[in-house]
This record gives C-alpha cells, structure tokens and sequence, in this order.
C-alpha cells in the first residue's frame, strides 16, 4: 500500500459525504471501520431501500454499495440515485458471483467496481480514482454553468 | 547254448534228467531254481544234493509266489532250469546291506571285472528290500548292462523269503549271476495291459513308497473318491485290480499296494513314488489284458533266442487267476521257457538305458550265443467276439475324454474368474480412489467456506493498523484491540483445520460412541452451510445406546445426508426448508434417520441411489460416488443396513445399527 495514496485519499475524503450499504453484518461493521480512516462523513445503510432513503435525505457525492442485497439489489438503488441526480459516483461492491454486474453497471455509467473480500490497497486506488473523476467533472460543471 | 527245463519229483529223476541230456558234459553250467517250498532246511539239501552231482555248476535260485515251466504255471513246487553255455562264463554271488542301496553296491563290487559283464539275472529278497532304491544303483554303474530278475517270493505269505547260490540258502540281501560274453544276444520285454482310467492326479506328498496325499487329499480316500467306498475299504487287496500308475519319461510304470492306512489315510506302496508325480488310475481287465496281442513282447520277435526267462508278478498271476497261462503261450514257441511270479519285477528299457522296477508286470528276458537262430512269436488270433474287452476301452475313452474336457473347461473358468475378479478390484478401488478424492474435494471447499470469513476480518484488521501507522495515529488500545481480534481469527482458522482433520481421519480402530454424538459433532462442521442457507435443523434422541463403530466414518455418513438433503432444498429453493435428524430404538437396534422436505426421490430412481456414479444432481459437483460409498461404510464396516423411502414431505433415509450396551 502506498503511504502517500493513503495520506492523499485521507486529504480529499475529509470533505464529501459518503454513502455505504451492504446488508452483511459483519461485512459492513469491518468496513466502515476501514472507511471511517478516509472519510469523516459516512452514512450507513442496511439494503437498497435504506440507502435510497438516506440518499434523499442527505447530500451524497459518493456511494459505495453491495450488490446482492435484500429488499432492494445495489444496480437497482443505483440507478434510482442516478434517475434522482445523474452526477453521483458509483463503486459497487461483488462477490464474484454475480453475473453480468460489470455489463449492468456499465449500462448506467457505473466503471468503478471492487471484488469482495475488499483488498485495502485496491480501495485506495479506485476511491481515489472515483473522487478525481468526480471533481474533474465538477470543474467542468462548474466551468459550464 | 541248451537249456533243459524240468519239475523237481526225485532225486532219482532228477539223475536221470541230467544224464539224458549230458549235463555234466559243459564246463559253463547255470542252474536257476524256482521253488514254491520257502523252506531253508528243503532248499540247503537240495543244493547239496546237486552239488553232489554237478560239482561245478552254478547255482541261482529265489522262493516264488508259483512257478513257471513252459506253459505250465504251478504253486509250491520247484522247476530246475539248467543253462548249458558254449562261450558265457558265469559267476555267482551273494551280497547283503544294511540298505537295499548297499546290497546292490555290495553284489556287483562282489564281481570281477564288472564292467565286462553283460546281464545280471538279480533275485532279491522279498520283503524287507526297496526295490527301485536296489535297481537303481545298477543304472549308475554302467547303464548298458541288463538286469533282470525279481524278488522272491513266499506263496502271499509275505513271512519270509529264501535266495540262493550253490554256496548256500540266505534269507536276507540279494543273490546275482553275472554272464561275461560280449556276443551274448540280451533281450527284454514286458506285458503290464492294465489300461489308464480317470484324470491325471499328481502326487501332492509322498516319502519313499508311502504316498499320504494326492492333489492335496488323503490318499486312500482319493481311491474312495473315484472308484468308491467298497474298493477303498477293501484295499489293498483292489488295489491288485486298480494300481496306481506313475507317468513317467514316457514309460507307464504301475506301483502295487502292499498296505493302507485307515488312521492317516496313506498308501505303502511296492515301490517309490514322488512328490511331483502324475499318476492315474489303472483298470486291469483280465479280457484285454489276456485276449489284446497287438504289439506285445515286439523286443522279442525275430530274435535269435536260444532261452526265454520270464519273471511275473504276483498281483496278475492272482488277478487273472487259472488264464495266466495264455499270456505264456505266444512265448512259448520261441525257446524253452520258465521263470516265477515275484513280488516285484526288475527290467531294463534298451531304448532309454535305464533299469526299472516293476509292479503287475510280467518281464520276458531271452538270451541267444547263436547269432543266427531267429524265432517268430506265435500270436494268437485276438477274439474279436470280445465285447467285454471292447466294451471296456470305450468306457475308458468316455471316461478320459470327459476328464479332459471338464480339466480344459476349469482351467479356462478358473482364468475367467481370475480375470475379472481382477478387474473388478481395479474399478473398486478406482471407485475408493475417486471417493476419497471428492471427499477431499468438499472439505477443501467446506475449509475454504468456513475460512473466508476469518481471513478478511485478519486482513481488515492488519489494513486498519496499516493506515494508523501511515497516519502515525498510534493508539495503544485500539492497537491492542486489533492484535487480539486477529490473534482470535487465527485460532478459529487453526481450529477448523483440526476439526476437520479429524473428521476426515480414517479410523483404524473400531471405538464406543453414540449417535448423538456422531450426529453433533456432524453438525459442527457443516453449521456454516446450513445457517448461510437457513435450514431449519429438528433433532430428535429417543435412544442414548452405546455402539461399538468407526465415529469418522460414521459422521462420513450423516454428512453425505445432510448434504444432500441441503442440496435438493437449495436447488428446489424450498420455503421453510426444514431437515428432520431422528435417533430411536427399534428391536435391540439403534436406528439413525435423516429426512428433509425436498419432496422425495423420483420412483424410478429411488432404487438406483445408491448405485455408483448414480446422481441426479444438475450441478457439477454429485460425483454419484456419496451413497454408493454410504452404503459402503454402513453394510461392509459398521455391519449395520441402510435403505431409503418417500416420507410425507420429502426423501427418508434409514440407517439401523447394533448397538452394545444400553445407556439409557
């Protein structure tokens, strides 16, 4: 893992608010304590429904969600958030077994994907990536507006 | 050369019979003396008396078991045979041993100049020698010298036996006449007739001349086996009748019984026989033995014969009884003949070089100086009105020729059987082989499942660390905290490697366990799999009894259920799914059953399950091999049963078990 990386992802994730869902206790407990190193601002859901519901409660920039999840799957939440406002970001999180995510993904703009058990130092690349693509395309919005 | 043959009546007589025919005139006289009268007082004054009267001449003689004198065959008396030579030189012997090997050792070291001798007429004594021990050292000495003879006789007393030269009457060793003359015509041929019957037996332990078993059975009742019960309790006496004969270099040699042993089963045979010996048994027909002249006595016919000697058997002259004289006729034409039944019979085969002793047989010796005087056997007509003897040969034929064939069809069975009692040890053990591979399979994938969990809390753990120290964030209490969570998921990962480790051991030895037990401890392993799916687990113990069984492969066993029960609820993607663990007792037996709501196994393949390679599972992973194996365990190791049916809900597989004591 490469210290500077990290020391950077901590920089730019003190300031957006993330959201991340995964129905598995013991998945998301680990996680969040992971996630709670890079960002200050994280919400927390249990499925599909609840993230939706936080979502529209707060202001997102981020969302990092599984999957396969019950009442609501994450290709499903995701592309109601984007339906709500289409300049969120996406990492979705598989276990390998679910087929086709990548195509479905990418069928709703989504790129980013991280495979279960989550490896640190890939997180660190792709938020990273995410968070870059993400103000690139604020800078340019903004620029437009 | 003369030879004058004559019954001994008187002293009187006997003086005329040597003056009528100018004994005394030859310088080379041999007088063989064959006497019914076993009698060593009778014998010693009857060699004085013709010492008296023919100082020089040489005496051989033996007590017989009857007596031979042209064609006339006589019991306890006493045919002289003198032998008047122009140009043999004769010297006789006497030899005695503490083996028969040393007696015959010790008579023809006895000789002058043995090797220039070219017959040795040889009589033994009757009883206590081992006649083809005693022939046999003649074959080392020289194997182109003759012998012929036998041994003495005693009227089927067998209680003592007499032999003789003119230096005295002997009851032990052997006596000899050695001819010296290199031109000497020799001679010999034997009639033995009994016909070869049944299978080829081989002697399977044998010492000397008592044979104990045949193809590995007690020898007597291997003669009680094929020829009955009334020839085995009989013996040996029919054994005159059915001797054994010994395959051997081409030759059939016949071995009379003299003794059979009802305690051990053994025969005592009149000569040696071996281990390793093919032997079958010998029918004498009297018929075809008197009436068949085809290619008898060949040796014989158009020699030059100037004397013919014949030294029977005992056993034929009592088999053929009143008849034996029709097999001397044919001889009778060649030259003055006499001789005596022995109780065992010396021969020398010119073709192969060897001397042999004879059982049954009937030897012929004739002798010739004259090169030129050629005598024709006179065959006798063959009675071709002989159905008995006709009659016999084709039932010997059925007999050998169904032998043979029931020999060629085991033979090819027993390589049949070997075949593919072979192969199917090879599939068996391909069967176990890939068995074991799949059991090892799924618990590679059962260690990997219960694993997963545990690593990622340790890798999640060392990340988190790995940030602080990046952040220098060093806090001791959370560092603490971390430590001892991956500290605890190595133990878990260390332990599930334990328990299954043991859960897969094969076990050696059987040990006492219960149901309960095997059940519980089953469940441990498999707990992960069914809580993800969230399979309702209902145990039930209604009996506690101890069983004395192999645990591991046992919980083998109740996996392989469960299992598939957790198969067909996942694929049929059941609600509720629910499987039922049952133990109770039914008639001193403990049954175990395990069923689930999975709707059962279709009917035509509920008898098919536990077939090998049998599975109705879609997916990759039914091998087919779990129930066959099941099955396996149960029936052939745990010595219990195992048998499936359709219960209300689903599939019920019953497993009953012996147990050993009762706990409850």
């Amino acid at each position: 893992m490469d210290k500077s990386k990290v020391l950077e992802l901590v920089s730019l994730g003190e300031h957006i608010e993330v959201l991340y869902v995964e129905d598995n206790e013991s998945v998301r407990d680990a996680t969040v304590s992971i996630l709670k190193k890079f960002f200050k601002n994280l919400h927390i859901g249990e499925n599909g429904e609840e993230g939706l519901n936080l979502f529209k409660e707060n202001s997102i920039n981020l969302v990092i969600t599984d999957i396969n999840m019950p009442k609501m799957d994450g290709i499903t939440m995701a592309t109601k958030i984007k339906k709500i406002d289409q300049n969120i970001s996406f990492i979705m999180i598989s276990a390998h077994n679910e087929i086709g995510f990548i195509k479905k993904s990418e069928e709703i703009g989504i790129y980013n994907y991280l495979y279960k058990p989550i490896d640190l130092s890939i997180l660190v690349e792709t938020a990273l990536d995410t968070i870059k693509d993400m103000r690139e395309h604020k800078v340019l919005e903004h620029e437009c507006s | 050369m003369n030879v004058h043959n004559t019954y001994y009546s008187t002293d009187e007589e006997l003086e005329q019979f040597i003056d009528k025919n100018h004994i005394l005139h030859h310088e080379s006289i041999l007088l063989q003396i064959f006497t019914g009268v076993c009698n060593k007082e009778y014998i010693t004054e009857l060699i004085q008396k013709i010492k008296i009267l023919i100082p020089h001449v040489k005496i051989l003689g033996a007590t017989t078991d009857g007596e031979i004198c042209e064609d006339q065959v006589t019991g306890s008396k006493t045919v002289f045979s003198f032998m008047l030579f122009d140009s043999t030189k004769i010297i006789t012997s006497h030899a005695t041993g503490k083996t028969s090997k040393a007696i015959a050792q010790n008579l023809i070291q006895s000789f002058d100049k043995a090797d220039e001798i070219n017959l040795l007429i040889t009589f033994t004594e009757g009883l206590g020698i081992n006649g083809e021990e005693y022939i046999k050292i003649f074959n080392q000495f020289n194997s182109n010298l003759v012998v012929a003879g036998g041994l003495a006789g005693d009227n089927g007393e067998f209680n003592q036996t007499y032999i003789f030269t003119e230096e005295g009457c002997f009851d032990k060793g052997a006596v000899g006449a050695a001819f010296y003359n290199p031109d000497l015509i020799v001679n010999t041929d034997y009639n033995f007739g009994w016909e070869n019957i049944g299978k080829v037996m081989t002697v399977t332990d044998a010492k000397d001349n008592v044979v104990y078993t045949i193809d590995n059975l007690n020898a007597r009742a291997v003669y009680g086996k094929y020829l009955g019960q009334e020839v085995m309790e009989r013996l040996p006496t029919t054994g005159v009748e059915f001797p054994l004969i010994i395959k051997r270099d081409g030759m059939n040699i016949a071995r009379a019984i003299l003794a059979a042993n009802e305690e051990d089963g053994s025969l005592t045979f009149a000569g040696n026989i071996q281990t390793g010996d093919k032997i079958q048994f010998g029918y004498g027909n009297v018929s075809s033995i008197l009436h068949d002249n085809k290619n008898k006595y060949l040796n014989l016919d158009n020699q030059p014969t100037e004397a013919v000697f014949v030294y029977s058997c005992m056993a034929r002259r009592r088999l053929i009884g009143s008849s034996i004289s029709a097999e001397l006729a044919p001889l009778t034409s060649l030259s003055p003949l006499s001789g005596f039944f022995t109780y065992g019979e010396l021969y020398h085969d010119k073709k192969r070089k060897t001397n042999e002793l004879l059982n049954e047989s009937m030897t012929v010796l004739t002798l010739s100086e004259s090169q030129t005087d050629c005598k024709n056997i006179r065959y006798k007509k063959s009675n071709s009105d002989n159905n008995l003897s006709y009659t016999v040969r084709a039932l010997s034929n059925l007999v050998s020729v169904t032998s043979h064939e029931l020999q060629e069809l085991n033979e090819s069975l027993e390589y049949k059987v070997q075949q593919q009692v072979q192969e199917i040890e090879q599939k068996q053990s391909q069967l176990i082989h890939q068995s074991r591979h799949a059991s090892m399979g799924e618990m590679i994938g059962m260690i990997a499942h219960q694993w997963r969990q545990p690593l990622s809390a340790i890798s999640g753990s060392t990340g988190l660390l790995s940030i602080d120290l990046m952040m220098d964030n060093i806090d001791k209490e959370a560092f603490q905290k971390q430590v001892d969570l991956i500290s605890k998921h190595s133990q878990f990962l260390s332990t599930t490697i334990d328990d299954f480790r043991n859960f897969f051991k094969e076990n050696r030895e059987k040990s006492i366990t219960t149901l309960k037990d095997v059940i519980e401890e089953t469940l441990t392993i498999i707990a992960p799999s069914i809580e993800s799916k969230e399979i309702n687990i209902n145990q039930e113990y209604h009996c506690h009894s101890n069983i004395n069984t192999y645990p591991n492969e046992l919980k083998q066993v109740v996996l392989n259920l469960v299992k598939n029960s957790i198969d067909i609820l996942v694929e049929k993607e059941v609600h509720h799914p629910s499987i039922w663990i049952k133990v109770y007792k039914e008639e001193k037996e403990c049954c175990l059953e395990v069923s689930d709501n999975g709707g059962g196994i279709k009917k035509k393949y509920i008898k098919k399950v536990f077939d090998p390679y049998f599975t109705t599972k879609e997916k990759r992973d039914g091998t087919g091999l779990g129930l066959y194996m099941s099955k396996t365990i149960i029936q052939e190791h745990c010595n219990g049963s195992i048998e499936v049916e359709n219960g209300d809900y689903g599939a019920v597989f019953k497993i009953k078990l012996s147990g050993t004591e009762d706990r409850t």
